[in-house]
């Protein structure tokens, strides 16, 4: 459908999230996807914030796409994030245990829950040097 | 995001409104921090209004609950309803948390 390329830190997350929830609506995509397309969103591009770069500067490109399957007739909106640098897979990393309690709970770590519970698919690949993270809503 | 704080008797009601996202998250700690040195210790945080809540203000919250458990004080919440109570249950932290319907039946229990 289209693409949008910002640089990866936190101030390209209002731009980037009204890019994605106009396109979304320009799909006719209403009810309860939105609302979860925005958190979805706004937990992996943290992600790429805070641990693509490093400290260095670099590029963040979300693309949005939408798939029809005639043999189901179900349709599928999927969110693609792609940048270029250090691997790292969020999918790899480790939930936290939530039934411990106030004391016990380290802070952090539910971005990547929400986003497994959230999604209806999610997968990540690396090719050559581009990480590329997709996550699909069932509409 | 904007807070509304109304003191009771025995806590402080506030009321949050707009988006607790990564952009926003501090400013409930730098409001948790106002508390303590406020001296208030049984806070009903009252979400019924909020927009929209992330992982970061998942993490601002439970630094606000340790620090407030810290100093014997307690953090309670009221009003939670669609993607904000959705959060709450995925994360355990309607489970490790005193959720009330109302900040009135907070106040009460």
């Amino acid at each position: 459908m289209s693409t949008i390329r910002a640089k990866a830190d936190l101030s390209s997350l209002p731009t980037i999230r009204d890019y994605v929830l106009s396109t979304a609506r320009q799909a006719g995509i209403t009810g309860e996807v939105p609302p979860k397309l925005d958190l979805v969103l706004e937990e992996v591009l943290v992600n790429v914030a805070s641990h693509a770069y490093g400290s260095g500067r670099g590029e963040v490109e979300v693309e949005c796409m939408v798939q029809d399957n005639p043999d189901s007739g179900s349709r599928t909106f999927c969110l693609e994030l792609r940048d270029w640098g250090t691997y790292f897979d969020p999918l790899e990393a480790d939930t936290p245990d939530t039934t411990a309690n106030i004391d016990e709970r380290p802070i952090g770590g539910l971005g990547l829950l929400l986003v497994t519970t959230l999604t209806d698919h999610c997968s990540y690949t690396r090719q050559g040097d581009m990480n590329i993270l997709t996550l699909c809503f069932n509409v | 995001m904007n807070f509304t704080d109304t003191k009771k008797s025995n806590a402080l009601v506030v009321n949050v409104t707009g988006r607790m996202d990564a952009i926003t998250a501090p400013e409930f700690d730098a409001q948790c921090q106002n508390w303590l040195d406020a001296g208030e210790t049984k806070v009903v945080v009252d979400l019924g209004d909020l927009e929209y809540i992330s992982s970061a203000g998942l993490r601002s919250i439970l630094a606000a609950a340790k620090r407030l458990k810290g100093s014997q004080g307690e953090l309670l919440f009221s009003g939670l309803s669609g993607m904000v109570e959705e959060v709450f249950n995925v994360s355990g932290f309607a489970a490790m948390f005193k959720i009330y319907k109302t900040s009135e039946e907070a106040l009460a229990g």
